[in-house]
């Protein structure tokens, strides 16, 4: 079970209406401080898994400020449900980083993502953390476009993860799934899909975000994966099958433990 | 693209929401010299967060002043806004985020709710 913050739900309901209307940063620190013990949380969950417990902690909690800046409470989730989801999706993110290297496009985030993978790859070959002119040279842009990424992706909005169909028309990949999560997809659809694929076995994983990421046709796919298209098509009907039976269970199964 | 030869001052009503001015400032001052993104980042959580501080449960016809200022390696911000009288307690959380933002803060800056801090570049200066 989720422990409750001090003050209760309505008094945390009622400080984000107080944020909204003020946009007072104190009043968002204290939405964030009552929830302290979540950041705690889920960083102690995520120990001996490669990063130090400083680094999770500290990501966890900026991963908490930043998801009450985009905390709507219209949507249904409590904010420590989406806070929750929002840490565990940046923790999972920040180990996944250095091993994934496709990263599914958000709309308001393409950009920074791109700015945040070339800065990986300088980081490699200077064997040091690019500065912004040099990022904005290897991107092919201005320092202007750098600085703008970074400060839309401060800003960003939990836009759902989309891929163009066959016909053109723009499809939600957890459309795709056939489920939904009354509260929780409404918030962030596009972390529950992270979590999921997060744990399905390399090559499905690759399938999907070729086809739903990278926005491959299903004969490149084929090719790439050295299998027939008829065989790939039913590789990704039963993907999509398997993701939308675990996204099922997780709906069903017990509340995570604190 | 040399660093601003001279500070910029900015002068903004005391309201939150404006402080995003603040953070698009610092950053593009910052882009001058050799910042990585986390150094901006960094940056931009300072001066958000010290910003914030400063015009705390003020009117918005208070004026919050900020300066900043370039150096070979490093972007130094000052801010203040005069006759609001002493800066109210930093918050925890606030706290928390300056630590992260590994900037130098100066202790001791006289005059009404004002701050002064200093982010150093990560990539030594060529």
């Amino acid at each position: 079970m989720t422990r409750e913050p001090p003050g209760g739900p309505d008094e945390v309901a009622a400080l984000f209406e107080r944020y909204r209307q003020t946009g007072d940063r104190r009043v968002r620190n204290e939405i964030v401080e009552r929830h302290r013990h979540l950041a705690d949380g889920v960083a102690r969950r995520f120990q001996a898994r490669g990063l130090a417990t400083d680094d999770l902690r500290q990501t966890a909690l900026l991963a908490m400020v930043r998801a009450a800046d985009r905390f709507d409470p219209s949507k249904g989730a409590t904010f420590a449900t989406f806070a929750g989801q929002t840490m565990e999706g940046e923790l999972k993110r920040a180990l996944r980083d250095r091993s994934w290297a496709v990263r599914p496009p958000r709309a308001a985030q393409e950009r920074y993502l791109e700015v945040r993978q070339r800065e990986e790859a300088l980081t490699h070959r200077l064997g040091r953390a690019p500065t912004v002119p040099e990022l904005a040279e290897a991107i092919g842009t201005d320092v202007d476009t750098v600085l703008d990424a970074i400060e839309a992706a401060g800003a960003r909005s939990s836009a759902p993860l989309t891929r163009t169909d066959d016909d053109g028309a723009d499809v939600e990949v957890d459309a795709l799934l056939g489920a939904v999560d009354a509260g929780f997809a409404a918030v962030d659809r596009s972390m529950v899909v992270d979590d999921l694929l997060a744990d399905v076995d390399p090559r499905t994983r690759e399938i999907i975000q070729l086809r739903y990421y990278e926005r491959l046709g299903q004969d490149e796919i084929a090719q790439r994966v050295g299998v027939s298209q008829s065989y790939l098509s039913r590789l990704l009907r039963k993907a999509l099958e398997d993701l939308r039976l675990r996204l099922e269970e997780r709906d069903e199964g017990p509340a995570s433990p604190p | 693209m040399a660093p601003t030869p001279r500070p910029i001052e900015l002068h903004l009503p005391a309201d939150p929401n404006l402080l995003r001015v603040a953070r698009v400032a610092v950053a593009a001052v910052a882009a001058a010299l050799p910042f990585t993104l986390d150094d901006i980042e960094d940056l931009r959580i300072a001066v958000d967060e010290l910003g914030a501080r400063a015009i705390e449960d003020l009117e918005p016809d208070a004026t919050l002043e900020l300066s900043i200022s370039a150096s070979d390696d490093g972007v130094t911000v000052a801010g203040r806004v005069p006759g609001a009288g002493p800066l109210p307690p930093l918050h925890p959380v606030a706290a928390d985020l300056l630590a992260m933002a590994r900037i130098d803060l100066d202790p001791e800056v006289a005059g009404d709710r004002a701050f002064r801090f200093t982010k150093r570049a990560s990539v030594p200066a060529t």
